[in-house]
């Protein structure tokens, strides 16, 4: 809750510094009576901190409030897009689990082998290039050379592949450099090599004994990871002219539309706090020696 | 690659994406829509052979494949031009009715198939004319749903009939009596068009709390609507208004009249109407629209004049310049905007064709902070005085009391000017799609008409040095430069030209860039005096007089200038009968901006689309377009 608080003030703020609505929805013959007068419906002539107040008020009420330009309740407008960010996001989520957990585990088990320096080679380029740069040139090739995807929309099954790669590449390259240096650790453990010297299976060492314990690490940053791809999107839908969140937010910053900015974000805050409780509450069940 | 591989891999990548997102699918939501009722839609009554639908002039389809354009001055009009927008502001041109100009008639072909046109922004609908926010106030006219009284010709920059098929001026230019076209039908069943409709229009456009770009000119010139008769309705001006005319019944600007159904408003009741996609009476109806994502109008059957090629047109939205191209070069839309440095790419494909469309936006240069009227024009204080961004320490600014310090001011604006090489920013910026802009904010087909070789401005950085030594500023000065972004893809680019040309001149600049929405506040409580890149992404057939330059102290926006000259010059331009006097005017006024350079114009940028080649053959938009629509002119190849 006092996440949240903080979160409400610093959106608010930050929302009223970047810029005026009336600077989109007025003419440039709009005379100073009609920009005071807009100001006043808005809202805007009372002090901020008075603005502050009725908006946090509203919204311990559940209102969000309305778009200033679409002139539709904020609620509204986000559960048409939730849907859209949350697919893409989940469908990076996963593409991060199925490519950076086996490329972890195989970059630890071939350990100083070309797998690993090629796997290596996946994790920081996928670190390293802004996502806009591999977005575009995913488009380039897959889209406009080869012409197997669409370049962007959100059209069929196949316009979620270029955009999921784009979103999904960071994450990956973040669990397997995390997989690959808590494998190494606990593949130099003693219960490993007891198991190992018992005649356990080298596949249920790996799998069974040690990758669970490697996981801690790993599940912290996936938890925030699947927050981060719903907020981190606003690159990746722009770019890709997906109708979720992240292209909402981007729509509200360039039209000072408040309303729609802090209930964005405020989504976001709510998905972070979310996941962190939901990794909390996993690490009971991967390590029984953490206690409430 | 081969063959079996390059199958193999995409067979593999699509596999993988499949048991990836399979489950995700199949919960997947799709977004509800705004979707226009498909019931009550009415019987067309206008058939294009019928009498009131006056017939001929088919527009020459001239769209050519867009070369860049010879970077050299505009060349003076052998002859001083009519009126240069519209016929009929004159009271000359009114004493007598006029005839009711040339329609064009129906195609007879059933449009058929979908045109896919990719733009940076679908804004959000705003039905009603009083909630028109500027963007979509030109968009529903431009996408040819909702239509105004009349329409800037295609082939030349005359107005033409549209909604109304005759009008006519009082001698004293002070009233304007419009005749309906009788038969037209609102969409979605709101019945038939009547004067009723463009009275209410009108006045709710120009109401308090309005948000309608039509408001300041129209309150300024007292207007009023009365209805004659079912089809007649007459506007009455306090003074004659030489711009009020083109202003209002034109559709190049957002500040036109658009005609909404009063029966729909006052069915549906303000917040409904202001969502609801019925009503209209173009060639096209809405049938979606998805703010952020796609709007999709269709065309109408039985509309009373040209009727589309293709029955549907989606409209999607694609921020990116680079995807919107890839889209392109796809397959995936038809029409995107095109960025001059990458209209050599598109144009290479084959298959793909670049063009050149509308009025060319107006790249300029506001010497901010040359506030120096403590009154309006009609004798009333300014508040508050002086103007937080009055700083007369400013070169380009001075002193307002010492005429000395104003010229010094006026040599330093000039020092600017011609330090600035247009015809290079053409040429490297603008890939030659452009042209050197010497009139602050005057773009074509006003530009060709008025435009006299005296007005150019040299390059010549020598002077420019010399100016700013006589000026006392022998070491030069320090500036800041504001580059406002948001209106041309290239806006940056240019800004950072004038700076490094301004640079080269011994001033020392530093580049701040933010979007137009954060200046704005500024701008409007005039605390800026510092040097504002302004870009235009297209312009407007509009007379700059109406808008641009008519900047009074009492308007919100005003870009750093209220200096009384020039708006002594547009008052009385406001009041004159004849075109004589009127290009006499403009003389007088373009003089004056050329000696102070008050406004420094800089480019004008040609506005650029990418074309599939396969699905449009030629595309006449209307000579004041401004931005992408026309879609009824869209021809399909043979």
């Amino acid at each position: 809750m006092v996440t949240m608080l903080v979160v409400t003030m610093v959106v608010f703020a930050l929302s009223r510094i970047q810029g005026d609505p009336r600077g989109v929805l007025l003419p440039e013959d709009a005379t100073l009576k009609q920009y005071e007068d807009f100001g006043k419906e808005l809202g805007l002539d009372r002090p901020v901190f008075v603005q502050y107040v009725i908006y946090i008020s509203r919204l311990a009420k559940g209102d969000l409030g309305k778009s200033i330009l679409q002139r539709k309740s904020v609620a509204e407008i986000l559960r048409l897009r939730i849907p859209n960010s949350a697919q893409l996001a989940a469908s990076a989520f996963i593409f991060s689990l199925l490519v950076g957990i086996p490329l972890g585990v195989m970059a630890a088990l071939k350990h100083g082998t070309g797998w690993d320096y090629g796997a290596r080679l996946f994790a920081m380029v996928g670190q390293a290039m802004p996502v806009f740069w591999i977005a575009l040139m995913l488009i380039f090739v897959f889209g406009v050379a080869l012409g197997w995807v669409p370049t962007s929309r959100k059209v069929d099954w196949t316009s979620y592949i270029l955009p999921t790669v784009t979103l999904g590449w960071f994450a990956a390259a973040g669990q397997l450099r995390l997989i690959r240096s808590s494998l190494l650790e606990v593949l130099q453990a003693e219960y490993v090599r007891l198991a190992r010297a018992k005649g356990v299976s080298g596949v249920l060492v790996v799998w069974k004994h040690a990758l669970r314990n490697a996981l801690i690490a790993p599940l912290t940053f996936a938890g925030l990871t699947l927050a981060g791809l719903i907020s981190g999107s606003i690159v990746v839908e722009t770019v890709f002219a997906w109708p979720g969140l992240g292209s909402l937010a981007f729509q509200a910053v360039s039209n000072s539309d408040y309303p729609i900015l802090q209930g964005v974000i405020l989504l976001i805050t709510f998905f972070y706090v979310l996941a962190n409780l939901l990794v909390d509450i996993l690490y009971l069940f991967l390590d029984p020696r953490i206690k409430v | 690659m081969n063959r079996y591989v390059k199958f193999t891999c995409r067979g593999v990548l699509l596999g993988f994406a499949a048991a990836l997102l399979g489950a995700l699918l199949a919960c997947g939501t799709s977004e509800p829509t705004a979707t226009a009722p498909a019931a009550k839609q009415p019987a067309p009554t206008i058939a294009a052979a019928t009498p009131t639908a006056p017939a001929t002039k088919q527009p020459a389809p001239t769209i050519a494949a867009a070369t860049p354009t010879a970077v050299t001055a505009p060349t003076a009009a052998a002859t001083p031009t009519a009126v240069p927008a519209a016929p009929a502001p004159t009271a000359t041109a009114a004493a007598t009715a006029t005839p009711a100009p040339t329609k064009a008639p129906a195609v007879p072909s059933k449009p058929q198939g979908t045109l896919t046109v990719a733009l940076s922004e679908i804004s959000f609908p705003a039905m009603v004319p009083s909630k028109l926010p500027v963007s979509p106030g030109g968009l529903i006219h431009r996408w040819r749903v909702y239509e105004t009284a009349l329409n800037w010709a295609s082939d030349k920059p005359e107005l033409e009939a549209r909604l109304t098929d005759e009008w006519s001026i009082d001698p004293t230019g002070t009233i304007y009596t419009l005749k309906i076209r009788q038969g037209i039908q609102h969409h979605g069943g709101w019945g038939e068009l009547t004067a009723e409709d463009f009275k209410w229009s009108f006045e709710d456009e120009i109401k308090e709390g309005s948000i309608h770009s039509s408001i300041g000119l129209a309150r300024e010139a007292g207007a009023k609507v009365e209805v004659i008769d079912k089809y007649t309705f007459k506007v009455t001006i306090k003074s004659p208004n030489v711009f009020f005319f083109e202003t209002y019944f034109g559709n190049a600007g957002g500040a036109t009249t658009k005609f909404f159904s009063k029966k729909r408003h006052e069915t549906l009741g303000e917040e409904k109407a202001t969502l609801d996609l019925t009503g209209g009476t173009g060639p096209f109806k809405f049938v979606k629209w998805e703010q952020g994502n796609e709007a999709v109008i269709e065309a109408v059957p039985g509309y009373y004049g040209r009727a589309p090629q293709y029955q549907t047109v989606r409209i999607v939205e694609m921020k990116e310049a680079a995807g919107q191209i890839a889209a392109l070069q796809s397959g995936q839309v038809d029409v995107a905007i095109v960025p001059a440095p990458l209209a050599k790419n598109v144009s290479n494909q084959a298959g793909l064709a670049v063009r050149g469309f509308g009025v060319p936006g107006s790249q300029r240069l506001y010497p901010q902070g040359q506030f120096c009227m403590k009154q309006t024009l009609d004798g009333k204080p300014l508040t508050p005085d002086p103007r937080p961004g009055y700083d007369p320490k400013k070169p380009w600014v001075g002193n307002c009391d010492d005429p000395a310090s104003q010229e010094n001011a006026r040599k330093v604006r000039n020092a600017m000017s011609v330090a600035i090489d247009r015809k290079s920013m053409v040429a490297n910026i603008l890939s030659g799609y452009g042209q050197p802009s010497y009139l602050p904010e005057v773009s074509p087909p006003l530009l060709d008409q008025i435009f006299k070789p005296k007005w150019t401005i040299p390059y010549d950085p020598a002077k420019a040095k010399a100016l700013i030594k006589e000026a006392g500023y022998p070491n030069g000065f320090d500036a800041l430069l504001r580059i406002t972004t948001g209106d041309h893809p290239l806006e940056t680019e240019m800004g950072q030209a004038v700076a490094q040309f301004l640079t080269g001149v011994g001033i020392n600049v530093k580049i701040e860039v933010l979007t137009y929405n954060a200046n704005r506040p500024d701008v409007v409580a005039r605390k800026l005096s510092d040097l504002w890149f302004r870009s235009g992404g297209g312009g407007s057939a509009e007379a700059p007089e109406t808008v641009q330059l008519r900047r009074n102290p009492e308007n919100a926006f005003n870009p750093g200038l209220e200096v009384e000259k020039p708006l002594q010059i547009i008052r009385k331009m406001d009041g004159l009968k004849t075109a004589a006097e009127l290009n006499a005017a403009r003389d007088e006024l373009y003089d004056w901006y050329y000696h102070t350079q008050a406004i420094i114009p800089v480019v004008l940028a040609q506005q650029l689309i990418g074309v599939r080649t396969s699905k449009v053959s030629a595309w006449t938009m209307s000579s004041g377009a401004g931005s992408i629509g026309d879609f009824e002119y869209v021809e399909k190849p043979k």
